[in-house]
């Protein structure tokens, strides 16, 4: 079964009509799903979409995100292995402190992390963010 | 590493000592499958163990493959009458297109 990491930035071009991306993210969305590929998201990318969802007041969209994983159309991936995100996070931030220049945010950096490392089976990412196209 | 003084390491003075490499990396990702033990029936397990042989494979990997399926098979039934296209015309609102510049306008 194939798995799809879904980034904050595919989230909020869904919510938002008038990103460039939005068509771009429902069709995206939507061929997954038709090709049964499961969703997820890590508990980063939910801080960081309910934070700008709360930011800006967008309600309804905050509760359709609550129930869209409520009702399992995005994963919320949790950790069963405490020991093991432990090492997923410090390898996360030792590549954050080693990056330099380049502006990856953590949660871009766990993502790239956490694929590699495969804690899914056959999992890739989808994202948007030019600051996540540029690292890969 | 002391996290508290990441700011005042320099680029070429820090080596990244908890940075994985490939095998470290491989490491992981065999630790992320976890060793469990199935009863299964003679003729399954014989079966298994000449389809193994036959596609050059492991009796491990058949079986999670066969695990995989079926679970691609009933756990996306019900969500494939979702369609995201229709409920992204009912809920999506004008943001000002900030999909892109997600960190800035997080940590600004």
């Amino acid at each position: 079964m194939k798995h799809l990491l879904v980034d904050s930035s595919v989230i909020v071009s869904f919510y938002d009509s008038t990103d460039a991306n939005h068509s771009r993210a429902t069709q995206d969305l939507q061929l997954n799903n038709l090709a049964n590929v499961k969703l997820w998201v890590v508990s980063h990318v939910v801080d960081e979409v309910s934070s700008i969802l709360l930011k800006r007041n967008f309600d309804d969209q905050l509760h359709d995100f609550i129930e869209l994983l409520r009702m399992g159309r995005i994963n919320l991936y949790l950790p069963l292995d405490l020991s093991r995100e432990r090492t997923l996070i410090f390898e996360t931030l030792a590549r954050l402190a080693a990056q330099g220049r380049s502006k990856i945010s953590f949660t871009d950096m766990y993502q790239m992390v956490f694929v590699s490392s495969q804690q899914l089976e056959d999992v890739s990412i989808i994202s948007y963010d030019h600051h996540l196209k540029n690292a890969n | 590493m002391n996290l508290h003084n990441l700011s005042t390491i320099t680029q070429n003075e820090y080596q990244p000592e908890l940075a994985l490499d490939k095998d470290a990396l491989y490491s992981i990702m065999h630790h992320a499958m976890k060793k469990t033990q199935i009863y299964l029936y003679q003729d399954q397990i014989a079966s298994l163990k000449h389809l193994a042989l036959t596609q050059q494979t492991s009796y491990a990997e058949l079986v999670r493959k066969a695990v995989s399926d079926y679970l691609a098979k009933v756990e996306t039934k019900s969500d494939k009458a979702f369609n995201w296209i229709e409920h992204a015309k009912k809920i999506s609102v004008p943001m000002g297109g900030i999909s892109q510049r997600i960190d800035e306008e997080l940590y600004q």
